[in-house]
């Protein structure tokens, strides 16, 4: 499952050009021998038809990334940003469009600021991608508007359990979901690779209409804060400490049963676990719950710290028991104690 | 009704997402009137009465009240907490709130130069009188939820209660049942987890596929000192909803809850709320669209501990809820 | 087909998001020139159908405009507003407007005069609260004509010419690009069609897309293109957010199906129609966002006509500009036929 965590952090695939991410795993898919369908919007559906409770399982493709807007007469790229606070993407090494053209996200040296911008920040529009074009029609020639612009941050393990790579949010949870389509459960299985999940969980608001599920399970890169001046009780959660259950979120408040039955699943199975300590943000579980006739969804998360940016951190324990925590669920059936 | 089943709708706990004990208290109490009674995946309370027509009416109000969820306990018993809905902070610190298992708390603020005023939800906190985390978790669990406790305040013709929205409706819904006599199929529906976006409404219509909603909420007014121009006041009867944050209402849809309540003699108003949306909005939204519209009692102070509404105006909102339910035409938009 | 006669008719017809139905009656009007198969749905989308058999291509434009809706009657008979959606209080001041109460009564917007505004007071905005429409009637009169939820709009006035095809009035956004619809359906009706074609005129855009939601459910196209107006330069707008006046906008996105864009592209360029990217990362402010995550996913595109000063009485387009945007979605439809799953496909 690393080894796939690797290959999968390392795909460019910015919301709305998911194309590789699927390519790969639809190539892991055929090696499982598993069928799958790709929908209109891109979303990538595994049926393992099954007796019993129609359960979707599911995590999101897509990174947070920018896309290019236009080019300026001097060849600057300027771009547009989802999900990303300008603050981490100064100084950044990107690749550009689907020929992967190589570009930096510079800002004014130091060495040339007063004592005012020093202390500001800088806003999206202020900054522009560089791919050493000498113009406007010169840059044209290798890009274009609607391009993706992509980090390129290399997977790596640091230390013993903790790794570091882009887009940890929601790779972890392609790898998870990849591995729990090894297993067979007693239900009708549904796993979605959603799409566009930045941009307002969009992919999950259509693959459920074809899942059309009664419970789903959304495995997902969450905050983890606990940094040295964060209070403790901001820190949502702490790597390390397990993979997150979530009772609250900014499109979910999870059913008594479910949060508890997610409880009941770690103890039972020894693993260790932690609660999600927040009560915003948003998952694909905030549009299936209210899609069609509704659905009870589970949350389960990994927190990565410094999610949304370049160079995020996961633990590979909190992984590793997200997996068996997902796994347990399904196998001990807990979706039919939910409703 | 009398006032203490008033009082039990008016003060059960039932927080968004935790609305198992008011559903079961109001199952209860609509059991006996219905054809069918059931709650479905995310828990709304559906009591259906049949009719013959073939057509089938939607009424809806939420049994979902706004509340605290626990975030963090600190090693000194303190419990850190979140809104629930739309909680204001600064309205929250002083008031006393209560657990489903009955403890209760106080809730106070982080000390800060400015007063209270400026508070947000993460200076709040909330003592229960444990001495330690430890002692705390005996009692309470990240994830649980609190309310504000209950008080029920007749204030002559005036009631007072922090629940009005949405339990007022509730209550009317009930009347409605027990006294209603329709040719349609009438869906009473308690919604979920209104006040974290109509999430129960959208569900329930969806599976319903009615030919005509009509939602019952609790509006603002425009009566009290320093008010933004509102055309709503307490005892001038029950609204007919024109628009809010979630819907417009179709003027069919308008004209039919009108007519209704001018040949029955009903007083009413006209109500454009500004901010706030309500289950109108999640019905209209189903498929491939329904008409829907809502009848509104007005109230003061929402969302803060001392809501108060007219009990006037929620007698002629029952009356014109039935007014409706009992004509044979249903709006087409 | 006379498209400025059309955009009089259209735009002189009160449509306020949410009270769409005399908009929809002229729409209906202009529809059956081009065929008999016309309805209204539950929400009061519009739809007229053309073609036989192939895929369902669904074309929508919407039919509500921005506008204001009564909420107050002041004691004096003065009349409190609220924008339904997306009216700038700032351009009320000094407009002319009509009240749709039991007939249309002209009023205007007014606000403190400039003589007793103390000095300061012009540089503050003006807020809902601090306007008042006045019909000059006794409040008896205005109480016997006017309730609270009637609309107002600004005055039902026709479009006027000015220089090189470009013309002024309410309401383009987007009853233009509804114009647009009637001159593709004037386009098409000589051709033979491989598909069916549903042009909707959409309700309530302006306030969150409910009839693109219903439409789309109710159509279940096998894919869709919405029209829908975006900026044209003015003075202060920066270079990526506008279009060029004489260009068609056809946008690139994640709201938008590449391939779809792809059928859009190739039908602006066999035709030589000067066209231009515009680029929405995410949501497109349009039906296309409402319409794509439908029933399992609906492959979208979008086509844009420019337009200046958005959402004020006197919007600026060009009609060559409409033409082509009708021109273009006609080619796409003239383009589809047996081959439009492969067409679709995503090649990852």
């Amino acid at each position: 499952m690393l080894g796939r965590l690797e290959q999968l952090t390392n795909i460019y695939g910015v919301s709305g050009d998911e194309g590789r991410v699927r390519k790969y795993l639809k190539g892991a898919l055929d090696d499982m021998g598993l069928a799958h369908k790709t929908d209109a919007m891109g979303n990538l559906i595994v049926h393992k038809a099954g007796k019993g409770r129609r359960v979707m399982v599911c995590a999101h493709m897509d990174e947070v990334g920018m896309i290019v807007r236009g080019v300026l007469e001097n060849g600057l790229l300027a771009y547009e940003a989802a999900g990303l606070d300008p603050r981490v993407v100064i100084s950044k090494r990107v690749a550009v469009g689907r020929d992967d053209v190589p570009g930096v996200i510079g800002a004014k040296a130091i060495h040339l600021q007063n004592r005012e911008e020093f202390k500001r920040a800088l806003a999206h529009d202020e900054l522009y991608v560089d791919i050493g074009a000498k113009d406007r029609a010169d840059a044209l020639k290798y890009v274009k508007p609607g391009d993706r612009i992509c980090f390129t941050t290399k997977f790596e393990r640091l230390g013993e359990d903790i790794v570091k790579a882009k887009a940890l949010d929601d790779r972890v949870g392609c790898a998870i979901l990849l591995e729990l389509l090894k297993n067979d459960y007693e239900c009708d299985l549904w796993a979605v690779f959603t799409v566009q999940e930045e941009l307002g969980l969009r992919g999950a608001k259509a693959a459920v209409w074809t899942a059309a599920p009664d419970v789903a399970l959304v495995l997902e890169g969450t905050t983890a804060n606990d940094m040295p001046k964060a209070k403790e009780h901001e820190y949502v959660t702490r790597m390390g400490h397990g993979p997150a259950v979530t009772f609250m979120d900014g499109g979910t408040v999870a059913r008594p049963r479910m949060f508890k039955a997610l409880q009941q699943t770690a103890k039972e199975a020894g693993i260790p676990y932690q609660f999600r300590q927040g009560s915003r943000g948003g998952t694909d579980g905030g549009a299936i719950n209210k899609a069609l006739d509704g659905c009870v969804v589970g949350g389960i998360s990994v927190g990565c710290r410094y999610i949304h940016s370049p160079a995020s951190l996961a633990s590979v324990s909190d992984i590793q028991n997200a997996y068996l925590l997902a796994h347990a669920f399904l196998q001990t059936k807990k979706f039919d104690e939910v409703l | 009704m009398d006032t203490k089943t008033l009082e039990t709708i008016l003060t059960t706990y039932g927080p968004t997402g935790h609305e198992d004990r008011i559903s079961s208290v109001l199952r209860d109490l609509v059991a006996p009137y219905a054809d069918e009674v059931y709650n479905d995946k995310l828990g709304n309370l559906i009591a259906l009465k049949r009719g013959v027509s073939g057509k089938k009416i939607m009424l809806s109000a939420h049994m979902d009240q706004i509340g605290l969820v626990v975030v963090a306990i600190d090693e000194k018993g303190f419990l850190r907490v979140a809104n629930v809905g739309g909680v204001n902070a600064p309205l929250s610190a002083g008031h006393q709130v209560v657990f489903e298992n009955g403890t209760r708390g106080a809730v106070y603020f982080e000390r800060n130069e400015k007063g209270v005023g400026e508070v947000k939800m993460n200076n709040l906190f909330v003592d229960i009188g444990a001495e330690s985390r430890e002692e705390a978790e005996k009692l309470v669990n990240v994830g649980d939820m609190c309310v504000f406790a209950g008080r029920f305040a007749l204030m002559g013709n005036r009631l007072s209660c922090s629940t009005l929205d949405d339990r007022i409706c509730c209550a009317a819904l009930v009347e409605a049942i027990q006294k209603a006599r329709s040719e349609h199929d009438v869906y009473y529906v308690f919604t979920v987890q209104e006040e974290v976006g109509l999430r129960g409404a959208g569900t329930a219509a969806y599976a319903i596929e009615p030919d005509l909603g009509i939602s019952l909420d609790v509006t603002g007014t425009g009566d009290v000192p320093e008010a933004l121009p509102m055309a709503v006041e307490l005892g001038k009867g029950p609204t007919v909803k024109v628009m809010d944050s979630s819907v417009i209402v179709p003027p069919a849809v308008r004209r039919f809850m009108e007519n209704a309540a001018a040949e029955a003699g009903i007083p009413f108003q006209r109500e454009v709320l500004r901010g706030g949306g309500t289950d109108t909005g999640a019905v209209q939204r189903t498929r491939g669209g329904v008409p829907a519209g809502c009848i509104s009692i007005g109230t003061r102070y929402i969302h803060s501990p001392v809501e108060t509404c007219d009990m006037r105006d929620y007698e002629n909102a029952v009356k014109l809820l039935c007014a409706c339910l009992e004509r044979k035409e249903l709006p087409i938009a | 087909m006379d498209v400025f006669e059309a955009l009089s008719a259209m735009t002189t017809a009160p449509g306020v998001t949410g009270n769409e139905a005399r908009v929809s009656e002229v729409v209906r009007g202009y529809f059956r020139a081009y065929t008999d198969d016309i309805s209204v749905d539950a929400v009061g989308n519009t739809y007229a159908r053309i073609g036989e058999t192939g895929p369902t291509l669904l074309v929508m434009a919407h039919m509500d405009e921005v506008g204001m809706m009564v909420t107050c009657i002041e004691d004096n008979g003065m009349l409190r507003v609220r924008s339904v959606a997306g009216v700038d209080p700032r351009v009320l001041p000094g407009s002319e407007v009509t009240v749709h109460g039991k007939r249309e009564i002209r009023a205007v917007i007014g606000a403190k005069p400039p003589h007793l505004q103390d000095s300061g007071d012009e540089k503050k905005a003006y807020t809902a609260d601090d306007l008042v429409c006045d019909t000059g009637l006794s409040a008896d009169e205005v109480n016997a004509l006017v309730g609270v939820g009637d609309n107002v709009t600004f005055r039902l006035e026709p479009p006027m010419k000015l220089k090189n095809s470009i013309v002024a009035g309410k309401t383009f956004d987007d009853r233009a690009c509804v114009a647009v619809m009637l001159e593709a359906m004037d386009i098409l009706k000589s051709r033979r069609l491989n598909c069916r074609v549903v042009f909707c005129g959409s309700v309530q855009e302006e306030s969150g897309g409910l009839g693109a939601s219903a439409g789309g459910y109710n159509v279940k196209p096998d894919l869709a293109v919405a029209i829908d107006v975006c900026h044209a330069p003015t003075p202060g707008t920066k270079p990526f957010d506008t279009v060029e006046m004489d260009r068609v906008s056809v946008t690139t996105g994640a709201n938008i199906h590449p391939k779809v864009f792809d059928m859009i592209k190739a039908s602006a360029e066999e035709q030589n129609i000067p066209w231009e990217t515009d680029v929405a990362i995410g949501a497109t402010g349009t039906d296309a966002w409402s319409l794509q995550p439908l029933l399992g996913g609906i492959p979208c595109g979008l086509i844009s006509l420019p337009l200046r000063y958005m959402h004020t009485s006197v919007e600026v387009i060009s009609l060559d500009t409409l033409r082509n945007c009708a021109k273009v979605i006609a080619g796409v439809a003239a383009n589809l036929g047996a081959d439009w799953e492969e067409k679709l496909c995503l090649d990852d």
